[in-house]
């Protein structure tokens, strides 16, 4: 702590001068060291990503073998989290579950993104009525909750992989169209892009050159966040049997299984439902990272 | 002021209009052949036929359109594929539980979280701020169901304490079987709403007019509850249609999780017994529902927030 | 002799930031009588709000704070006195105006109410004598029909308007000390002039001191009997207001002044070559050395301190100073 001398100047301490002028990336990980319940999460994601990639060789057993011999036994060396109702394995089913909610809880919103960026971008650059039409209705789909919507969406379309794609993707596309729209809109305002096409730019160069940018930086802040969002939707929603159907593992599914079956084993559940809010808890806190680093002024 | 409101309500004529037709297109146009979806593969080309004419499916499209907006007003649905009741009875039956699990579960994390929720800000960086925050960073992150499914084995299996099924008759009954289902919704909605009021105080904490009140010579708890509050609470209640409609999506399961009666459990089971008119009736439901807590919502907005609908 | 209403000496407000600690208010000091109307010019940063802000304990925490000096009121230092006496002085003894006001007033609660506000913390009226003494303030500040617009919230009024209110708030208590940041800055040229009347009147009937601090000159001039000219958390000159426009002794005052447009020079504006340091590129000698046109060598090494030239005239400057 230096002696502050009244000649010295406006600037009176130096020492954290230097802290300002590193890369994102670096600041990023600064701030996911710098605090050790984030650091914990960020490696409790590391292992679940690699987990669900190398799931084959990590869990012991195949998750859909049945064996009427092995009903609800108990944790034990080889079934480290005993059995279920039909036999199966429960460690390796949660192993195997990671796959399904990491894949549908990725993919979705990004196939999400990519929608709902069009969708708002174009509509928020080239407005008028095609604006106006999609505005209405992203601000109805908007209306809905997550949940609600794909609980509705799911309910007529029927299960299997892409129907499960499908109805993420209508839950979170609105959200992702309009903070691209808001974003294009308050760009578009821009005297500069006024000036940009009098020059005889064409949109498309505008659009990748000045807009896209900016809304990739409002969109990659929530991106995260709203994977830890899909990933408890696509839980929720295979747990109401809309998602995912047995005999494939998801931990929404175990949950459901394991649910009617909780006086005799009640590993099933527990162990899916730690999976889930570990890894959503994981996804949340890293994101509030990326979110603190481009845009601190969210952050409270 | 009568004004607003009217006008408010005329304007949702338009956008309930437009949510049906959503519905329908969802219902009628996405899914492909519903016949084949419900009667299944095997069924003969009789049954498929028979089926359409039933559910009147036979029909030119804009017919469909017209027939469904009408019987929307007029709740009117049919009959329960698997049941043959009404399907209006089934959502008359239905319904009540959902709504006071709802409102259960919306009061239960509203009265716990504000208060929190403030004196977390008021108190930051303390350990009740810290507590507090971490309990909101759990409420993010597990899941309402798996938290009702603790809460159900704990309480209702283990200590028997709640029963593990049910709606009950009568007030007390039903005060008894609604304690642990609203608690499972209301405590990770506490997690939101804390979070929020705590974000929207201080934020607002920073304001011009609190300084002003400061230069006024008032105590800080005057200018936080009097100046500070009184604004913060503007977005909660904002916030507040979100809550509601997000806690109506989550009581879906818990109402499967505990066994209860309610319009979320009635819709899953049609979708899995693949009972057609009752699925069109939950969607129709749940739809209505949205439309008007948010037109709810933002009559009750203009009315707390005195900038909004004035005539300057 | 009478010791002085306000007493400011030796004051320095640091802040702590990202880049290190900055001093943004150095070693101010002034006086003030009662009655009396002094002004503080300078441009954004250099420290004039904080300064204001600092009378009344108001500096944003948990960053920033008062790191020395000592604020006389009636001889009593009020920095060091505990929170609860100081709400007692603020509103009451030292009222402040604000420059915003449509952001600085609340805009949930009526006018009515905010003004009784200040009369409920520090008077002992009962409810029908405030609603009375609201409504005598809002039409000595010039509000019509005031009786009606106690029920009338903030944004139902214009920025001419507000900032009548904020007035009206102020001198509720009737205060010995009125500051006054930039009361005029937001607000039309010809609102301006009818806000800086009623302040005129105001300080004539109630004998209040008042503070004003602005960017504007011309706004100074209009109603301040001396002036402080700041610049980089500094006071570098002081004069009545008569002095400083006949003979500005510092380098930057006459800079200011030559920048003021006027009807006589209608040639092209007049601009202080360079810019405003910042903070942290502020270093041992004078802050106006880039930019000045009578530099010494000496003036790089360390900063001048204010001294008296003739009478209240004091200036902080090496190339005058060494002249005197």
């Amino acid at each position: 702590m230096s002696t502050i001398n009244k000649n010295q100047g406006g600037l009176i301490d130096k020492s954290k001068k230097n802290k300002k002028d590193i890369s994102l990336i670096q600041q990023l990980w600064r701030n996911i060291a710098d605090d050790r319940l984030t650091l914990f999460f960020f490696f409790v994601l590391l292992a679940v990503i690699v987990i669900s990639i190398l799931a084959r060789f990590i869990a012991p057993f195949s998750p859909v073998d049945q064996s009427l011999l092995r009903i609800n036994e108990g944790p034990s060396a080889t079934y480290l989290l005993g059995t279920d109702q039909y036999g199966r394995d429960v460690y390796s089913r949660i192993v195997f579950g990671s796959r399904t909610s990491l894949i549908l809880g990725v993919l979705s919103p990004v196939l999400a993104a990519i929608i709902g960026v069009t969708v708002g971008l174009v509509g928020g650059y080239f407005g008028g009525w095609i604006d106006r039409i999609a505005g209405r209705i992203i601000d109805i789909l908007l209306a809905f909750p997550a949940l609600l919507l794909g609980i509705l969406v799911a309910a007529v379309l029927s299960s299997g992989f892409w129907s499960m794609v499908a109805v993420l993707v209508i839950a979170f596309a609105p959200r992702f169209a309009r903070i691209a729209r808001a974003s294009t809109l308050s760009l578009r305002s821009e005297p500069f892009i006024d000036a940009a096409i009098a020059a005889g730019v064409s949109h498309f160069q505008i659009i990748l050159r000045h807009i896209l940018p900016n809304v990739a930086g409002s969109i990659v802040v929530v991106l995260t966040l709203w994977i830890a969002t899909a990933i408890r939707l696509e839980a929720t929603l295979s747990f109401l049997g809309l998602g995912t159907q047995p005999p494939e593992p998801s931990w929404g599914n175990i949950i459901r299984d394991g649910l009617h079956n909780m006086t005799a084993s009640p590993w099933p559940v527990i162990g899916a439902g730690f999976a889930i809010s570990l890894t959503v808890l994981a996804f949340n806190m890293i994101g509030d990272s990326i979110r603190d680093v481009l845009d601190p002024e969210a952050r409270v | 002021m009568l004004k607003t409101i009217l006008w408010r309500i005329f304007d949702a004529i338009p956008t309930l209009i437009l949510v049906l037709t959503l519905v329908f297109v969802a219902l009628r146009i996405l899914p492909g052949d519903t016949a084949l979806a419900v009667l299944g593969e095997h069924a003969s080309a009789e049954q498929l036929a028979n089926f359409r004419q039933k559910t009147g499916l036979d029909q030119p499209i804009w017919k469909q359109y017209i027939d469904f907006l009408i019987n929307s007003a007029q709740f009117n649905f049919g009959n329960s594929l698997s049941t043959n009741f009404s399907v209006a009875q089934l959502v008359k039956l239905n319904l009540p539980y959902t709504i006071e699990l709802t409102i259960a579960a919306t009061i239960i994390g509203t009265v716990i979280a504000i208060p929190i929720g403030v004196a977390s800000a008021v108190h930051k960086g303390e350990w009740i701020d810290n507590s507090s925050r971490f309990f909101s960073l759990l409420g993010y992150a597990i899941p309402d169901f798996f938290l009702g499914a603790v809460l159900l084995i704990v309480f209702a299996l283990n200590l028997g304490w709640f029963p593990i099924s049910g709606g009950g008759e009568g007030f007390v009954d039903k005060l008894w079987h609604l304690a642990l289902p609203a608690l499972a919704l209301g405590l990770i909605k506490a997690a939101f709403t804390c979070r929020l009021t705590r974000s929207s105080l201080l934020e607002v904490t920073t304001k011009d007019y609190v300084r002003t009140a400061r230069a006024k010579g008032a105590s800080e708890n005057r200018v936080i509850y009097r100046h500070a509050l009184r604004n913060a609470l503007l977005p909660i209640v904002t916030g507040l249609a979100l809550a509601i409609l997000s806690t109506l999506s989550g009581s879906v399961a818990i109402e499967l999780i505990f066994s209860r009666p309610g319009v979320g459990s009635m819709l899953v089971g049609a979708i899995e017994s693949r009972d057609y008119p009752v699925v069109q009736a939950g969607i129709v439901v749940f739809a209505l529902f949205v439309v008007f807590v948010n037109l709810v919502m933002d009559i009750l907005y203009s009315l707390i927030d005195p900038r909004v609908g004035h005539t300057s | 002799m009478k010791p002085y209403l306000l007493s400011v000496k030796n004051l320095s407000i640091d802040f702590d930031t990202s880049d290190g600690i900055i001093r943004v208010v150095d070693g101010v000091e002034f006086n003030l009588n009662a009655g009396e109307c002094i002004g503080i010019v300078g441009e954004s940063g250099s420290g004039k709000s904080m300064t204001s802000l600092a009378l009344l304990r108001l500096i944003p925490g948990p960053h920033g704070k008062i790191s020395t000096g000592s604020i006389e009121l009636d001889g009593k230092d009020i920095n060091q006195i505990p929170v609860q006496e100081m709400r007692s002085i603020r509103g009451k003894e030292i009222a402040m105006v604000f420059q915003e006001p449509m952001s600085s007033l609340n805009p949930v609660m009526t006018i009515g109410d905010q003004i009784e506000e200040a009369l409920l913390l520090h008077e002992t009226l009962e409810k029908t004598a405030r609603k009375q003494r609201v409504i005598e303030i809002l039409r000595l500040v010039g509000i019509p029909n005031p009786t009606e617009r106690l029920g009338s919230y903030p944004h139902e009024f214009s920025g001419g308007m507000r900032q009548r209110v904020m007035i009206a708030m102020a001198l509720s208590c009737n205060p010995k000390i009125l500051v006054a940041d930039e009361p005029t800055t937001a607000l039309d040229v010809t609102i301006q002039a009818q806000v800086l009347d009623l302040l005129k009147k105001l300080r004539k009937e109630f004998n209040t001191a008042i503070i004003l601090i602005s960017h504007d000159f011309g706004v100074i001039s209009d109603i301040a009997d001396r002036v402080f000219v700041m610049y980089c958390g500094r006071i570098v000159e002081t004069a009545t207001i008569d002095t400083i426009f006949s003979s500005p002794a510092h380098p930057y005052t006459e800079g200011l002044l030559k920048s003021i447009p006027s009807k006589n020079n209608l040639g092209r504006l007049y601009q202080i070559p360079g810019q405003v340091p910042s903070p942290s590129e502020r270093g041992k000698g004078c802050d106006f050395f880039d930019r000045c046109t009578k530099q010494m060598t000496k003036c790089s090494q360390s900063k001048p301190h204010l001294e008296t030239i003739n009478g209240t005239h004091a200036v902080a400057c090496f190339a005058i100073n060494n002249q005197a």
